[in-house]
């Protein structure tokens, strides 16, 4: 089975600390991964590296390949607006602009120069459908999104990012923020989502991850310290540091 | 523990302090209006208001003032915004923290602390005689922009900084380029702040009388182009005072120059609570 | 907060629950263990009073089992822990209905006592009852033993030792198998049946408490194919 992500060797600096440590991972298509381990060992940085949004920060820089559909996303040539269509990411604060509903899923599609007051719509309804959250504002579209709750707000930036139709969706930690019950709620998102787009997800809650990943990756000091399967890391680790970690003996 | 005064004592103590000092402000402001009115409404009617004014203002009306005073400080605006603006989105989102940033950082703060006498001289210098537009709108007008953009430039920048950076991250990773970010999601987000920040500015140039003294020149009639000559409001009421040609006159026009504040006042923020209510979903 | 050999550890929540329940599992299996030994010793003595006794313990005895199984399926279901506290989890419960099953087989085994005297007393025991009887005690020592220390050494010996119990068995069996008319040496391989059954039921602990140790599965089939191929 093609991989829909590929990294190889990378290692990730900003200025001269040295964050990420040969990173070789592969992401599979139209699947969960999550992303474990300690605060601060690289996870986010991982993330942000397969959307470029680490070359926002002046001192990043980067060795090795990422690969999204066996292209480098890394080259001069690559349209970096482009990339981050097709590789949405979503927040752990839910973060929707101060503007209404309507315009906050609306919003990626007009950047991308979609016009047609139809086909908005059409879209807008769409996606809030596929995040779940159509019944619940239907009535408002023209509410300000900062009227939601923050689970709500949480569903909508999916919406958000699902508008513009990317191959791969981004988590960082999606649910600390919430409740227990929207938590739930985004779970099973997850689960419709999965089938469709190929999903990354940063999770402290090991819980979480046995729910909804197929994979898992364990992080550790800006490595990786084990990954395959969640079902055999979780039930039959083959690195201690793994076992340490998700036993809570550590961290 | 022996204290001098208990702590629910200097609670209380502290409590009517501030209290006081609150009402004590809002006694003066209210004494300052309260004097200004009284001696200034009985002058004001429709004549006073709408016509000209008649051997040097000792009757007549101060239309042509009032007029002077949106003209001048229409010109101060449309000079300073867009700068002000500019400038603001520039230092918060393009600029870095190096050398150039500070010095820019530092002559505003510095402009805003000039005296308003010594733009008014610059002014008279630059403007009015060197670029030879005269005593005019223009001239008057451009000086109040000098003296209005630091105020407007700060206020703006702050208010882009505050903007929450969630936003443009959410906004980047969308696929949106700098500017659409800029331009959909900080601006607006951040205009409440940059238009109280206009007001300010605004409010410097329609008060202005030292800066304006020199390059305005002392017209008793409506300026109609942009290099007529003109007399904002506080012009005419300083010289209707310190030439002793009406106290009365003097007064109605500083009660109109007072009101027309209030009213720009509550209504700026009138408006700007409404936009704040509809952004943020209240 | 414990200091072992000078490094300090984070005693979980979880580890404090799993080590009550494994000492809880341990006086399980050492008074199963007495069991054993004394309905063997019922057996050969021929005391229908410890029998008896023995017979009406059986219930009592295996309340530890629900005991057991209750509190370790509380941490499985609410404390969800994973990996080596998981496998440990499967590995307590196997265990316990192990012992559960050995506890029967030790009445059973006084049963046998009183149904042979009932034919008559002074009957020939052979030592390989003894033998096996020792055997299988020393089985689950080791068994149980690895459990609580994760010594996969114990856990080889153990299993070893299952070689050595077939061996007893096979050899009493050829020995006196022939003499169909002895009532008594059928009751000698009934009770010798029944603790090869004990050998069987550890093996089976045995390997769940492999997995647990180890995380890999290594059944001992083995073991039993050499056995039964012999």
């Amino acid at each position: 089975m093609p991989y829909r992500i590929e990294v190889q060797d990378l290692n990730v600096y900003f200025g001269e600390s040295h964050i990420l440590n040969d990173i070789n991972i592969n992401i599979n298509k139209n699947k969960v991964t999550s992303l474990i381990g300690p605060s601060g060992c690289g996870k986010s940085t991982f993330l942000r590296t397969l959307n470029r949004m680490n070359d926002t920060i002046s001192t990043f820089k980067k060795k090795g390949s990422v690969l999204l559909d066996s292209q480098e996303i890394y080259e001069a040539k690559v349209d970096v607006v482009e990339l981050r269509k097709r590789v949405g990411m979503v927040f752990q604060k839910p973060n929707p602009f101060p503007k209404s509903i309507f315009d906050n899923v609306a919003y990626g599609l007009k950047i991308h120069g979609l016009k047609d007051k139809e086909v908005l719509a059409k879209k807008v309804e769409e996606s809030l459908k596929a995040a779940a959250l159509w019944d619940e504002v239907k009535d408002k579209l023209e509410m300000s999104a900062m009227g939601l709750s923050g689970g709500q707000q949480q569903r909508l930036c999916i919406a958000r990012t699902i508008a513009v139709e990317p191959e791969v969706i981004l988590m960082d930690e999606p649910c600390s923020a919430l409740d227990p019950i929207s938590t739930t709620k985004i779970e099973d998102l997850i689960h419709k989502l999965k089938h469709d787009y190929t999903i990354i997800i940063v999770t402290h809650n090991m819980q979480q991850a046995t729910r909804v990943s197929k994979y898992t990756a364990f992080f550790l000091n800006g490595e990786i310290v084990e990954s395959g399967l969640t079902d055999k890391l979780f039930i039959e680790p083959e690195d201690k540091r793994t076992e340490d970690y998700i036993t809570g003996r550590f961290g | 523990m022996d204290r001098l005064i208990s702590p629910k004592n200097s609670q209380k103590i502290m409590k009517t302090i501030f209290w006081g000092s609150g009402i004590l402000t809002i006694l003066l402001l209210l004494l300052i209006i309260g004097y200004v009115l009284y001696n200034g409404l009985p002058v004001i009617n429709l004549t006073f208001l709408f016509s000209d004014p008649i051997d040097s203002g000792r009757a007549g009306g101060i239309f042509p003032m009032i007029v002077s005073t949106f003209y001048v400080t229409f010109v101060a605006v449309v000079v300073a915004a867009p700068l002000g603006i500019g400038g603001a989105v520039y230092l918060a989102e393009y600029a870095g923290e190096s050398k150039l940033v500070k010095l820019i950082r530092f002559g505003s703060e510095t402009l805003a602390s000039i005296p308003s006498i010594v733009f008014g001289l610059f002014g008279y210098a630059f403007f009015v005689i060197y670029l030879g537009f005269g005593f005019s709108v223009l001239s008057g007008g451009v000086t109040l922009a000098l003296m209005a953009l630091p105020t407007i430039l700060r206020t703006a920048e702050v208010s882009i900084e505050a903007v929450p950076k969630s936003y443009s991250e959410g906004s980047m990773a969308i696929g949106a380029t700098k500017w659409q970010t800029i331009y959909e999601v900080i601006l607006p987000a951040a205009v409440p702040g940059i238009i109280t920040g206009i007001i300010l500015g605004m409010a410097r140039a329609m008060e202005e009388t030292a800066a304006i003294l020199y390059t305005v020149g002392a017209a008793l009639t409506v300026p109609v182009s942009i290099f007529d000559p003109a007399r904002p409001l506080p012009l005419h009421l300083y010289t209707l005072a310190t030439e002793g040609i009406s106290m009365p006159n003097a007064y109605g026009t500083a009660a109109v120059l007072v009101i027309l504040i209030l009213i720009i006042t509550i209504v700026t923020n009138t408006l700007l609570d409404r936009y704040t209510k509809k952004m943020m979903g209240r | 907060m414990v200091n072992f050999f000078g490094v300090e550890m984070y005693v979980t929540i979880l580890e404090n629950q799993l080590e009550k329940i494994t000492d809880n599992l341990l006086d399980y299996s050492n008074e199963t263990s007495e069991r054993i030994t004394k309905s063997v010793e019922s057996y050969i003595k021929e005391d229908p009073v410890l029998s008896k006794d023995i017979i009406e313990g059986t219930t009592k005895i295996n309340k530890k089992s629900e005991e057991i199984e209750y509190e370790c399926l509380k941490i499985l279901g609410l404390q969800q822990p994973v990996a080596k506290d998981l496998r440990l989890g499967a590995a307590i419960l196997r265990t316990s209905t192990e012992l559960e099953r050995i506890n029967l087989l030790a009445a059973y085994i006084s049963r046998y006592s009183i149904d042979s005297l009932r034919k008559g007393s002074n009957f020939y025991k052979p030592i390989h009852i003894t033998l096996m009887s020792h055997t299988v005690q020393n089985m689950l020592k080791d068994g149980v033993g690895s459990l609580l220390s994760g010594d996969i050494q114990l856990l080889k010996r153990s299993t070893k030792n299952f070689v050595s119990l077939q061996e007893f068995y096979n050899q009493m069996f050829s020995e006196n198998g022939e003499d169909k008319t002895s009532n008594s040496s059928m009751h000698s391989i009934l009770v010798a049946r029944s603790l090869l059954s004990m050998g069987h039921h550890i093996m089976g602990m045995n390997d769940r408490i492999a997995y647990s140790i180890i995380g890999k599965r290594i059944m001992h089939h083995k073991v039993f194919y050499n056995v039964l191929m012999r």
